[in-house]
């Protein structure tokens, strides 16, 4: 069995199965457990559209906060807007998409997505420096933050080489294949969640707040 | 006592060793074990976890953007006082003995059991350093109510006899004698006596049944009565049926700001067991912020059902007759900026009804900047207006306050909230500060209409 094979094959299955029902037992998890009542007297808001409103709301709004802090939140966007195109308008991902799923949509161009990519790995540099510098994420930084970011950079790194090495790129794109297996079996237990989990607690705390008539 | 936060082993969820912090200060009480200790505050924060609690303690990103939204932060820039790095105890306990993969963590020990030298180290950080003000619950890009979850982290804190002693005396105070400041049933009789020849109006006291139960802070019985008065006045003039009520007149909770659930019910329920006995449909409660939480937000858990009347800060009372046209008040030509209160705008949700009020005395009201729910905290709330080893970092972060009023350029502050005008005032004599604190509803007072 070839690196490429393995990687496409048994790794990926396993990093499927591990990714699917480690994101179902943290959900199910926190699903499972018993709910607050609220009993006070609402003000009087839709409470589920408040919920509702607060996963739309900090999307875009982040309240009052210094200058400071609104160059990361621009590298945090331009990250997630980067990693989008990235992984949902490649052309081989979305090939990907269509022979396992059945269903494709038009891609970008092949230039859209490199350079995409590469803005994508400078966003993670300047998270990472950021980490590295500032007091305030170096006292919460952990094992989680760091590994996470590698392995995402490490996937995307990975992807760009193989994609810019054209004929003959089979190591590179095990490579490629390899290291999203290693990000599927980690995305379960770390940060990475956060993809779901910010539903959750968006909407926890917008019903709260609109059940009290507070700003969302 | 002093402590300092120790390196910790690395593991998966270890912090930066190089974040050191200084020599802390803690309080504490009683001279149970440790394993007494940690075995109480294990148990306080396991009753907090629930679907909710846990969402947000799997949900944090460490991006750090809460620190840039809290006064402590933005005063000193010391990591420590990051509001989410205040959850840290709580976190770790749930990490390692509740959540999702807890069984793992202590499995391989990837996360170390909570300790009471971590509890003493966090003690300055969720009393003397968080007034539970919910800035940074605004700014949270995964929308975590981080000042929610301060208050059970302190709940564990005063199960394990870890609440700053100023604090939990002013508390136990409240819990024997019925109010924090010596404000009891006597001493409250002789000032609505003393308020009522004062104002030359009627005090209700002990009536036998009423549509509204009133209630007053014991900062406002002690130091600015004049509030009984303001009261009494107003609602006189609508002709309201009210009465205070020895059994339950006292609306501050030290206990919910201590960490105490038993205190906080004890002091909760004789609110409403007052409301309940003089048949009140309206329980009126004073400028207060915290006092607002305790019984419009939490009386219900607390009662465990529904409350069977409507509770309203004076504030949005105010906002009612006014803006109903049943008092009419004098347009008052004054320039004054308005003190949000935290816990009655912005986590209170009646950011509103101070400035319909405003509206109608014709006030030059200069906003704030920030304002309104953005409002900086004034730095005395949530307790922290009682540690006095908290008193210098109290002063530090009013000067954030001072900077704002003065931008605006109004010589008075008005406030809904008597702990923040005494916030103010203390902070007036400190800093030698000319400018004036004053109660919305007394300026309500001084300017009725009287119908012919």
């Amino acid at each position: 069995m070839t690196l490429s094979e393995f990687a496409s094959g048994p790794a990926l299955i396993v990093a499927i199965g591990v990714f699917v029902l480690g994101v179902a037992w943290r959900l199910g998890f926190l699903l499972r457990m018993k709910k607050r009542v609220d009993k006070s007297e609402s003000r009087g808001a839709n409470e589920r559209l408040g919920g509702l409103w607060m996963i739309a709301s900090r999307t875009i709004n982040h309240g009052p906060i210094s200058d400071r802090i609104k160059a990361p939140i621009a590298n945090a966007y331009l990250m997630h807007l980067a990693l989008a195109i990235v992984i949902f308008a490649a052309e081989e991902h979305i090939r990907l998409i269509q022979e396992t799923f059945g269903v494709s949509w038009p891609h970008l161009p092949g230039p859209v997505v490199t350079i995409s990519s590469i803005v994508l790995l400078a966003t993670v540099a300047v998270t990472v420096y950021r980490r590295l510098k500032h007091p305030v994420l170096r006292l919460l930084s952990n094992f989680d933050d760091w590994f996470s970011l590698l392995i995402t950079a490490l996937v995307v790194a990975t992807g760009l080489t193989a994609g810019l090495a054209g004929e003959n790129n089979d190591t590179l794109v095990a490579l490629h294949v390899l290291s999203f297996d290693v990000l599927l079996i980690w995305f379960p237990f770390g940060k990475l969640m956060h993809a779901f989990l910010l539903f959750g607690s968006r909407y926890a705390t917008g019903v709260a707040f609109a059940h009290k008539g507070a700003r969302i | 006592m002093s402590a300092t936060i120790k390196d910790r082993a690395l593991d998966l969820q270890t912090k930066d060793a190089a974040a050191k912090t200084e020599a802390l200060h803690f309080d504490m009480h009683g001279n149970d074990s440790d394993e007494e200790r940690l075995s109480r505050a294990m148990k306080a924060f396991a009753r907090n976890v629930n679907r909710t609690t846990a969402t947000y303690m799997e949900s944090c990103i460490h991006c750090g953007i809460c620190a840039e939204a809290c006064h402590y932060y933005e005063q000193t820039r010391d990591p420590k006082y990051t509001p989410v790095w205040k959850l840290e105890a709580f976190k770790q306990a749930y990490t390692r003995e509740s959540g999702p993969f807890a069984y793992v963590y202590r499995l391989f020990d990837l996360k170390k059991p909570v300790t009471v030298e971590q509890l003493q180290d966090w003690q300055e950080l969720v009393y003397d350093s968080c007034t539970m003000c919910g800035r940074c619950s605004l700014v949270c890009p995964m929308g975590i109510d981080i000042a929610t979850m301060v208050g059970f982290v302190r709940q564990g804190m005063f199960e394990a006899g870890l609440a700053p002693k100023d604090l939990r005396a002013v508390a136990e105070r409240a819990k024997v004698e019925g109010s924090p400041l010596g404000a009891t049933a006597d001493v409250f009789e002789d000032r609505i006596e003393w308020m009522a020849d004062e104002h030359e109006t009627e005090v209700f006291f002990d009536q036998d049944k009423a549509d509204i139960l009133v209630t007053m802070s014991s900062i406002e019985i002690m130091k600015y009565p004049n509030a009984i008065g303001a009261t009494a006045k107003i609602l006189n003039a609508l002709g309201e049926s009210w009465t205070f009520r020895s059994e339950g007149y006292e609306a501050t909770n030290f206990g919910m700001m201590t960490g105490s659930v038993e205190w906080q019910r004890e002091m909760t329920m004789k609110l409403i067991n007052a409301a309940i006995d003089c048949e009140a449909k309206l329980v009126l409660l004073p400028e207060c912020g915290h006092a607002y939480g305790a019984l419009r937000w939490l009386g219900a858990a607390m009662y465990g059902q529904p409350l069977p009347f409507k509770v309203m800060n004076v504030s949005e009372y105010l906002a009612d007759v006014i803006g109903s046209g049943r008092l009419k008040v004098r347009k008052v030509d004054q320039a004054v900026t308005f003190h949000d209160p935290c816990q009655i705008s912005r986590r209170g949700g009646a950011t509103n009804a101070p400035r319909v009020v405003m509206e109608a005395l014709g006030l030059d009201l200069r906003e704030m900047t920030p304002g309104a729910d953005d409002n900086w905290c004034c730095g005395g709330g949530g307790g922290v207006m009682t540690i006095q080893r908290a008193k210098d970092l109290r002063y530090k972060v009013f000067e954030l306050k001072m900077d704002q009023v003065e931008k605006t350029g109004a010589k008075t502050v008005l406030s809904t909230c008597s702990n923040c005008r005494q916030s103010f005032n203390d902070a007036k004599d400190h800093f030698q500060w000319d400018k004036d604190i004053d109660s919305l509803l007394e300026l309500v007072a001084d300017n009725i209409v009287e119908d012919d």
